[in-house]
């Protein structure tokens, strides 16, 4: 498995999601197409009832404010640092480590998000909160809190690129622990539900009563969602060979459309294809399995969709939306955490629609969860607006 | 660099907005873009050059584009389903950066980072790796805040008594092996009497060959870090060959982070 000394593996894996506290309740729900979306009540005038959303159970809040000890403030504010630190904790008991392990000391702590700590922050701005018991809202304290949980005292931020944020923190952490700055990273993305995101999407006319259903010929709507994926990153000379890694972080490639505000752009989706590829070494034809970016948007899946009809062909192509909604700026962390256990597993989790009602030539995963025993290279794509695009690749260590 | 006062009382623009200012942004969007947001316009519009495809951009900041999030808040509870769509694309954590890769037609690798007082340190940083790994020749690097009300809200919970001042700094970065640069990242011995307060310091280690007079050290006591990043750039191109300066950075949690960059003997 070695590539020299800057190979990068992940040992750890951690997720809060709609389905629940914990990776295996996300692997399960994922496996199972089993969909928890609720409609929301409208928060501000004029917006009609029964749009649909991801919420993080209530039971998976008190499971994470149990393993965190975070307190909030006042009421359930700051859910980006509850939800990021469930999950980072999650991973680091994954790869084997306790917080405050001497390994983790220098850790390089990076979190992706597109909306930080959006509820603290839209309570002050409601007038709901005074900011002096905010707890805080800077999209800082997020890593900060994590690297606090962790027992971190190494470089520590937040990266926002929107809908594309955690595949460029997963860049950011890779960059730091080639060059050397660190044996170990814990890396991630978190988005709280946010009112002034439903707001946006509202004036777009993206969001509705009916699922995402990506990739498919009658797709209509995002669904919003929230919650945090996080990987625990360590060079190959940091391993103990006390839990054998999940995979290899080949590549976190980024670039921008420079396009369109919201509108994604082919040749910079493509163009992002292409980068990813060649910093992981590989050709198109070496993709066993896509994580879609698929938003179930017109705009996304088609351009996507039409990248993946054309260039890979022999992909497995699926998309998580469609059963845990849209992450944010965390999608791309449970896109990620979703890759690594796929590879593990050998398999292949199914999109949340029906065969027949897949719109283009594609091979996706429907039905039910695919196996693949030869499974080797896998990509997750992230996209958002502003033309943001990151890709990440991972490898198979077996 | 562009510094300006924020504090002025609601829909006036603030003070020390430079007088092309409009005739290089104009005034398309206005209502939906915060004054972070069209400082960075301005800083990377005024620069002219021959602009390249693939353009790295890169943004340090602690709040970003908080006053447009907040007014799209406010705009939706006023005005309800009538609220133009419009407000969204202005009103993301990262707007700036993406509004400044669409005036640019910068298409390289793009962010937008928070690592509180570090941020200088941590932004260099992001840039120098972009440029070092070739996927872009050139890069624009920018640092600071605008502060709402509500980011002055956030930062004075933390620390009232540090003083914030809005601004933006702007450089154009270009590779090549001119300069050189180290970095550190560490957290200061809890029994340290800690006489550098959060902020940040820059000074020239050696003002290098040819060069007579050297900057006097600086230091700025405050949140935004566009000031120092301003100094440090600053006296890097006041260096000789062999001078090399340092920015050093300090959080209030104790963290510090620095650079050295060091200009090539000839």
């Amino acid at each position: 498995m070695s590539r020299g000394p800057e190979s990068v593996f992940v040992t750890g894996l951690g997720a809060i999601s709609p389905a629940g506290a914990g990776k295996e309740r996300l692997w399960d729900d994922l496996c199972t197409t089993t969909a928890r979306f609720e409609e929301l009540k409208p928060i501000y005038p004029g917006m009609k009832p029964g749009i649909l959303s991801g919420r993080v159970p209530e039971s998976a809040r008190v499971r994470a404010q149990e393993l965190t000890g975070h307190r909030p403030s006042y009421g359930t504010a700051r859910s980006a640092s509850l939800f990021a630190e469930y999950a980072a904790l999650e991973a680091l008991g994954d790869a084997g480590f306790t917080p405050g392990h001497p390994a983790l000391r220098n850790a390089v702590v990076c979190v992706g998000s597109s909306d930080g700590q959006a509820d603290a922050l839209e309570d002050v701005v409601a007038g709901r909160c005074d900011p002096a018991d905010s707890g805080g809202y800077s999209s800082y304290s997020i890593s900060d809190d994590v690297a606090r949980a962790v027992g971190s005292v190494g470089p520590t931020f937040t990266v926002h690129n929107t809908c594309a944020s955690a595949n460029v923190a997963l860049s950011c952490a890779l960059e730091m622990l080639q060059a050397g700055v660190a044996d170990t990273a814990v890396v991630g993305g978190v988005d709280p539900y946010s009112e002034k995101n439903l707001i946006g999407f509202n004036t777009l006319q993206a969001i509705g009563p009916h699922a995402c259903r990506p990739f498919a010929k009658d797709r209509r709507y995002v669904t919003p969602s929230e919650g945090a994926g996080f990987l625990v990153l360590q060079t190959e000379r940091s391993l103990t060979g006390a839990r054998s890694p999940y995979a290899e972080l080949l590549a976190s490639a980024v670039n921008n459309d420079a396009s369109h505000p919201t509108a994604p752009d082919p040749e910079g989706v493509a163009s992002c294809h292409r980068m990813a590829l060649a910093q992981a070494g590989l050709e198109e034809s070496d993709i066993d399995v896509i994580f879609a970016h698929g938003t179930g948007s017109r705009a996304n899946d088609s351009i996507e969709g039409a990248i993946f009809q054309e260039r890979y062909p022999q992909a497995a192509i699926t998309a998580i939306k469609g059963t845990v909604g849209h992450l944010m700026g965390a999608a791309g962390a449970v896109g990620a955490v979703a890759s690594c256990m796929a590879l593990e597993r050998r398999l292949v989790p199914p999109t949340n629609i029906g065969h027949e009602d897949v719109e283009l030539d594609i091979n996706l995963v429907t039905g039910a969860p695919r196996s693949l025993p030869g499974l080797r290279h896998v990509q997750n794509n992230a996209f958002g607006f502003g033309g943001n695009n990151a890709i990440s690749i991972f490898r198979s260590i077996t | 660099m562009c510094a300006v006062d924020q504090e002025q009382p609601p829909g006036e623009p603030p003070t020390g907005v430079p007088e092309d200012f409009h005739l290089v942004v104009g005034t398309a969007g206005d209502q939906f873009r915060d004054w972070f947001t069209r400082l960075c316009l301005y800083l990377v519009l005024q620069d002219e050059y021959e602009r390249e495809s693939g353009e790295t951009v890169i943004i340090g900041t602690e709040y970003g584009n908080f006053g447009a999030m907040a007014g799209l808040q406010r705009t939706a509870a006023a005005k309800g389903r009538l609220m133009s769509a419009q407000y969204f694309p202005n009103a993301l954590t990262s707007s700036a950066s993406a509004f400044v890769n669409l005036a640019i037609g910068a298409t390289g690798r793009n962010m937008t980072l928070n690592a509180a007082q570090l941020t200088p340190v941590v932004t260099l940083w992001q840039m120098l790796v972009a440029l070092g790994k070739g996927s872009s020749s050139t890069g624009h690097l920018l640092i600071g805040d605008v502060y709402s009300p509500e980011a002055l809200g956030d930062a004075r919970r933390e620390d009232a008594g540090l003083p914030c001042a809005s601004g933006v700094t702007h450089a154009r970065l270009s590779t090549g092996d001119d300069y050189s640069a180290s970095f550190d990242f560490w957290q200061e011995d809890t029994s340290s009497t800690g006489s550098f307060p959060a902020g940040g310091r820059a000074w020239v280690v050696a003002r290098g060959e040819g060069v007579v007079e050297t900057a006097e050290p600086k230091e700025h006591l405050g949140r935004n870090g566009a000031f120092i990043t301003a100094e440090f750039l600053r006296m890097l191109q006041g260096l000789g060959p062999g001078g090399s300066a340092v920015v050093e950075c300090r959080a209030t949690s104790g963290k510090r982070a620095s650079v050295t960059v060091t200009k090539r003997s000839s």
